[in-house]
């Protein structure tokens, strides 16, 4: 049954998009996977979609979707794997409820074009291997010829830098 | 959002962060790292701000690596064929929805690989004849069969997910391919989490459907498995045709048996639906390096059903100008391997889901051996084997002309199995020292019993 102050199709589908950075990253830390987690929110989406009527909030939308995404991530795991070894629910329950919103989320990501474009070619290679070609840490240090410690360390200090980075990029932004 | 300069002073807490993210931490550790955020409001951002900034750096690079593709052309690969499932009534969403699906397109890792769909059953989502760039192939359901540009066919079967890495090499991540990679696909190589298989001229398959397991058949050629690593990587078995090996913690063991249908592309080694007449196949020969399998397809024996799985020509047939008898056309048939590999004491067991006619078609040229003339009784019925290459040295003692392509007549024997089990064969009939030609290997075949 449809009510007149449910949101359509066409409010989820949008909602969803403008949540989809933040959605996915939740979801990935389930998955610790971004091409799954990419996946698994394509799926959320449509199953929401589907759910046309029932949802009377933007957050109701966004609560449903990481449930549902986090239950759907789980099972592909346990599926995959034979079982699920990640953070608990209530961890999880903790992170949605405080998981920086959309808006947030974009400015950052928009703020890293700009430092990634800082970092030296060695690092971005790393990060390349690491987080675009899904290569494990293990391959990582074996394609640079580094121990598995110093590519932890090494990726560690990167984000750091980026996060300095995107910190000090939104701030002059603000301050113009 | 949290300030992760601020907060990242705790430098093992980030390294932590990455050991989770890359899976490397046990439980102990996933434990430590969870007490860690539920005690600390700030750990929690740091670590949200971490995962989203890992996913922002993952979109950032495949956006610059997708620029440098050269766009081909017609359609490129899409999943929005999931959105098909939602319905008309959510079509106008989908709509706005299709950003997201169009952004999926271009989101594999690596450069996109030129691939043309050539055939498969995931039809209409994918056109014969469509040439695209794919870096990611995620099947859910039904196959599709493609071409690289090496000249490699390869047919997926969902649910499966592909990487391509380029035109001589890609990545399974999940479910089954077969390839076939003709002449110049010489190198191919299909990478899996637990072996790296590079194939030497040939069609074969690859499956990882089970978790920590890679299953390795060859139908034709030969490949090599080895273990996956970069570093120290090591020959783990070499395989030619008719041999299979499951790989799980770096140990290669023999698959004894495939369920198999007419195609070298359907094929399973982890047999799990309700089994026709014959649930297993195995054999007692335990030899070094000993990898044969037999492939078992239900209700598989008809007009020219492959009889081998080390020979891709022979089959059985029906005497010229018969039918094969309506008795025995539709039973279970096993494909064995004609190779000489046979000990003395070679033992054959066939176990059967149900009461069923148990078939053996044995060389006409060779009287019965004890273990046949005394279970099963002569049907009166001949079917055909072949055809073998000319001048084949099974063919040696028969009359053809010289050539041609030959048949050796094969008598049909049958045994009635009135309760469920195992049914065990024995070694075929064996050519006498100094005797010209070669026994074909028998067949099998069982079919329910009314």
């Amino acid at each position: 049954m449809f009510f007149e102050d449910m949101l359509s199709a066409e409010d989820i589908a949008t909602i969803l998009l403008h949540e989809r950075r933040a959605l996915t990253a939740f979801v990935a830390t389930v998955t610790r996977d971004f091409h799954l987690a990419e996946d698994i929110f394509q799926e959320v989406c449509v199953k929401a979609v589907g759910r046309a009527g029932e949802f009377e909030s933007a957050r109701h939308v966004v609560n449903w979707a990481r449930v549902a995404g986090r239950n759907r991530a789980v099972d592909v795991l346990r599926a995959r794997n034979g079982r699920y070894e990640g953070l608990s629910e209530e961890l999880l329950a903790a992170l949605a409820a405080e998981w920086p919103d959309p808006e947030q989320v974009d400015a950052a990501h928009a703020a890293l074009a700009y430092c990634l474009e800082q970092v030296t070619p060695h690092n971005r290679e790393m990060l390349r291997l690491r987080y675009f070609e899904r290569r494990s840490g293990a391959d990582v240090a074996a394609e640079l010829g580094r121990n598995l410690e110093a590519v932890y360390k090494a990726l560690a200090r990167v984000h750091k830098t980026l996060g300095d980075c995107v910190r000090a990029r939104l701030q002059t932004e603000a301050s113009t | 959002m949290s300030d992760l300069s601020k907060d990242a002073n705790d430098t093992a807490f980030l390294e932590r962060i990455m050991r989770f993210q890359d899976g490397a931490l046990n439980a102990a550790e996933v434990a430590v790292l969870e007490q860690e955020m539920k005690m600390s409001p700030e750990k929690r951002g740091v670590f949200a701000k971490v995962q989203i900034q890992s996913l922002s750096v993952h979109e950032h690079l495949r956006h610059e690596a997708y620029r440098v593709v050269e766009p081909l052309p017609g359609k490129h690969w899409s999943q929005s064929f999931r959105w098909r499932a939602v319905g008309l009534a959510a079509a106008a969403a989908l709509v706005l929805l299709a950003g997201i699906s169009v952004w999926f397109t271009a989101r594999p890792s690596g450069h996109a690989v030129a691939v043309e769909v050539l055939g498969g059953d995931a039809m209409p989502q994918f056109v014969v004849g469509q040439r695209m760039a794919l870096r990611r192939l995620v099947l859910e359901s039904g196959t599709v069969q493609f071409r690289l540009d090496s000249g490699v066919v390869v047919e997926a079967a969902g649910p499966a997910e592909i990487e391509l890495i380029n035109a001589m090499r890609l990545r399974l991540v999940a479910g089954r391919v077969s390839a076939d990679v003709g002449e110049h696909g010489k190198g191919f190589t299909i990478d899996t989490v637990e072996t790296r298989v590079v194939d030497l001229g040939t069609k074969f398959g690859v499956d990882v459907s089970t978790p920590g397991r890679t299953d390795v058949v060859v139908f034709e050629g030969k490949v090599e498995v080895h273990e996956p690593q970069e570093k120290n990587r090591k020959l783990m078995a070499s395989l030619t045709t008719g041999e299979g090996v499951s790989v799980t913690a770096l140990v290669p063991k023999r698959i004894a048996m495939l369920n198999g249908g007419a195609r070298d592309g359907d094929w399973k080694a982890q047999f799990k639906g309700p089994p026709d007449v014959i649930a297993d196949v195995h054999d007692n020969v335990v030899l070094p390096d000993f990898h044969r399998f037999y492939v078992v397809t239900p209700r598989g024996l008809k007009e020219g059903a492959r009889a081998y799985t080390d020979r891709p020509n022979p089959g059985w047939k029906a005497q010229p100008g018969e039918a094969m008898p309506e008795w025995l056309a539709g039973a279970d048939v096993v494909r064995t391997f004609h190779m000489e590999r046979h000990a003395e004491d070679f033992a054959l067991t066939v176990s059967l889901s149900r009461p069923a006619a148990v078939f053996v078609f044995l060389d006409l040229r060779k009287p019965a051996p004890p273990w046949l003339a005394n279970d099963f009784k002569d049907t009166g019925a001949r079917l055909r084997l072949g055809p073998w290459i000319p001048n084949a040295v099974v063919l040696e003692s028969l009359k053809t002309t010289d050539g041609e392509p030959g048949f050796v007549t094969c008598a049909v024997w049958k045994r009635e199995v009135t309760a469920v089990g195992d049914v065990t064969l024995g070694q075929r009939p064996m050519s006498a020292p100094g005797e010209r030609g070669q026994t074909a290997m028998y067949g099998i075949a069982a079919k329910a019993l009314p």
